[in-house]
């Protein structure tokens, strides 16, 4: 074997140019997958943070008869107490509550229709970040002080920035119409357009007055310690014992959303694809390389079956040139994949017109896309080059065990 | 609201149409055109309680409204004492409520005008849809009282360009004149709700029903219920009534 190795790393060396341009064929395909799954992980992992972690959470609890319809009635009594019961579990990582409405909300003189947030400031921004992602102002303080946090595009539709008032007016669970003052204290942008352009967050307590609902919430958001499938379903399970003999629905947020789910399962499916084409035209390549030099070795080859090489062993030779051509493909490629990792780490990549976030069907970018290493994106580029390689060398290898020694030793 | 029932003050008044042994399109569209026709152009003035009853609350409000012709109306809630103040004006199509407590006027945008009234069963639509049955409906009579007995029954069905949203209006009304109740269906010929109209009283020199009762028929137990404790008739108002500036008060 180890014979052999060398064997074929001398084979590699005896054209170095053809050798060299075709590993470096497969190391730009491999440079290339490295930086576009980077990307690609970054943009998704934006999604994921503001479709998920920032917005559904991990685990969601609700009254049975919400999904679907959403009515307001249809919340759960007692919030206060069971939220701090999951906030007591050691599966839970954070949890807050949500009281959630739709109201007539008014500036000076426009009015827009718009989902009401009532949440625990705290505890929501531990959630949402919302804090952090505030284009003016600052957010809920903890106590509830007739305070309104709006999403940047309602702000600007309603025309109203901090300090502003708006009135709230929407119908209350006892029938009445609700209506009060907020004084707007500061503007959010998500990325989730259903929060940017139509919702309003108040504080849970000014939002149960409003709607004269007190202790009662619509939603329990609960954020497992760690984002995996396992450690979510663990959760979900804890929450779920943990209210257990309530009438409650405990629901992971892929079977509240599978729609979001869909759409960020969507980043798998298109590693493939590139991967798939990248690697097969470099393959093309490696098979071209191969064979030339198994066709100009033909008499070398016949030589060695006629010394008594095994048809297996040239098989080994020649698949060993190939695994030369992918780990030099390999070292080349992934030091330049790297480099471009590390500036789209620290630089990313613009999409910006004019300042503004990028959309995309529904969802909105941050200005700046930033690139993002996960273990996928190095170890499924790497495994890909060896793979196809290794694919690309069968025909060329079957061609050398394949000679006959008295016929390759005639040609030559 | 007021429009329906200013529609059945008129249908109540036909008892100038002398009833037809066998009556021709014509007669039919004048009797509509009659029950349109009468409410507007003039005057009314009612205070009214309202009772909603729904799965989830029951309550019951005292309201004083002023109506005149079809395009203008103006109601103000009198009690409970949490919503007193709260003003609905209704000028052409467009709805306003004023609000009190925060001392706002908000328009009713498009979007919410198929949401409830004031937590009852009739929508913001209901105040200011207005359609002419004879103009924006087909119809086809298909009881009719015979010897001072029985009752009308006719089957209304929208034009295409109407702007109604029920698939069919079913109207039945007593051999007196008087309208016992009217039935919405949707455009799959389901039966949406019933309008019913008990106690008939005299208002104004007026045979109007006391009661007006609407039911939705997905909440059968559900209900809201408007009655009259005062209503008068062509007692002048001032057009300036209706404006932006009487709702703040």
């Amino acid at each position: 074997m180890r014979t052999l190795l060398a064997m074929a790393w001398r084979n590699v060396l005896r054209n170095r140019r053809r050798s060299l341009l075709t590993a470096a064929a497969m190391s730009v395909a491999v440079a290339i997958c490295m930086t576009m799954m980077a990307l690609t992980a970054g943009m998704y992992g934006q999604m994921g943070d503001a479709l998920v972690t920032r917005t559904l959470g991990h685990v969601q609890v609700h009254d049975p008869d919400w999904p679907g319809k959403r009515q307001v009635f249809d919340a759960l009594d007692d919030a206060d107490a069971r939220l701090a019961t999951l906030r007591a579990l050691p599966e839970v990582a954070t949890a807050t509550q949500r009281l959630i409405g739709n109201a007539l909300v008014g500036g000076a003189t426009k009015t827009e229709g718009a989902q009401l947030l009532g949440v625990d400031p705290v505890g929501e921004d531990a959630i949402r970040h919302a804090s952090e992602h505030l284009t003016a102002g600052t957010w809920l303080p903890s106590a509830a002080d007739h305070r309104a946090v709006l999403g940047v595009e309602l702000a600007d539709k309603l025309g109203v920035g901090v300090g502003d008032e708006v009135v709230v007016v929407t119908q209350a669970a006892d029938g009445s119409l609700g209506n009060d003052l907020y004084t707007v204290c500061g503007l959010l942008h998500t990325g989730a357009p259903a929060v940017d352009r139509g919702t309003a967050f108040l504080h849970i307590d000014d939002l149960r007055d409003l709607l004269a609902m007190p202790d009662r919430a619509h939603e329990l958001v609960v954020l497992a310690p760690d984002d995996d499938r396992a450690t979510i379903e663990a959760t979900d399970a804890a929450v779920a014992a943990a209210l257990h003999g309530d009438d409650v629905l405990v629901r992971p947020w892929w079977v509240i959303d599978p729609a979001t789910e869909q759409l960020l399962g969507m980043q798998t499916f298109s590693a493939l694809i590139m991967i798939t084409f990248f690697f097969g035209v470099s393959a093309i390549g490696v098979v071209n390389t191969l064979l030339m030099s198994v066709f100009e070795r033909t008499r070398e080859l016949g030589v060695m079956r006629a010394v008594g090489m095994r048809p297996r062993q040239l098989v080994a030779l020649v698949m060993l040139e190939a695994l030369v051509l992918a780990v030099l493909a390999v070292a080349l490629g992934t030091a330049v994949g790297f480099a471009g990792d590390a500036w789209l780490v620290q630089h990313g990549i613009d999409l910006s017109i004019d300042g503004q976030g990028y959309a995309m069907g529904e969802m909105t970018f941050d200005p700046v896309i930033r690139g993002q290493i996960t273990a996928e994106s190095v170890w499924q580029p790497v495994v890909g080059v060896f793979l196809f390689s290794m694919i690309a060398a069968i025909w060329p290898a079957l061609r050398a065990a394949r000679l006959r020694p008295v016929d390759a030793l005639r040609e030559g | 609201m007021i429009r329906m029932l200013s529609m059945v003050v008129g249908m109540t008044l036909l008892g100038s149409v002398p009833a037809f042994a066998q009556e021709t399109e014509a007669d039919i569209a004048r009797l509509l055109d009659h029950a349109d026709d009468v409410g507007r152009g003039e005057s009314s003035h009612a205070v009214m309680e309202m009772h909603v009853k729904t799965d989830r609350y029951e309550r019951t409000m005292k309201m004083e409204s002023w109506a005149k012709g079809k395009d203008k109306t103006l109601i103000r809630i009198l009690e409970p004492a949490k919503d007193a103040g709260i003003t609905t004006l209704k000028v052409d199509d467009n709805l306003w409520n004023y609000l009190p407590k925060v001392d706002r006027t908000m328009k009713v945008p498009a979007g919410m005008m198929s949401g409830s009234w004031m937590g009852s069963h009739f929508s913001n639509d209901d105040l200011v849809k207005e359609s002419r049955m004879s103009e924006d409906f087909t119809w086809t009579v298909d009881q009719r009282p015979e010897g001072g007995k029985g009752q009308w029954v006719i089957t209304l069905t929208p034009k295409p360009d109407a702007p109604v949203v029920w698939g069919k209006v079913v109207a039945t009304i007593d051999a007196d004149e008087r309208p016992r109740d009217i039935r919405y269906y949707d455009e799959k010929g389901g039966l949406v709700r019933v309008m019913s109209f008990q106690d008939y009283k005299t208002f104004g020199g007026h045979d109007v029903p006391g009661r007006m009762r609407l039911t939705p028929q997905d909440k059968p137990d559900e209900f809201t219920e408007i009655s009259y404790d005062t209503l008068d008739f062509d007692t002048p108002i001032d057009d300036s009534l209706f404006s932006l500036q009487t709702l703040r008060k």
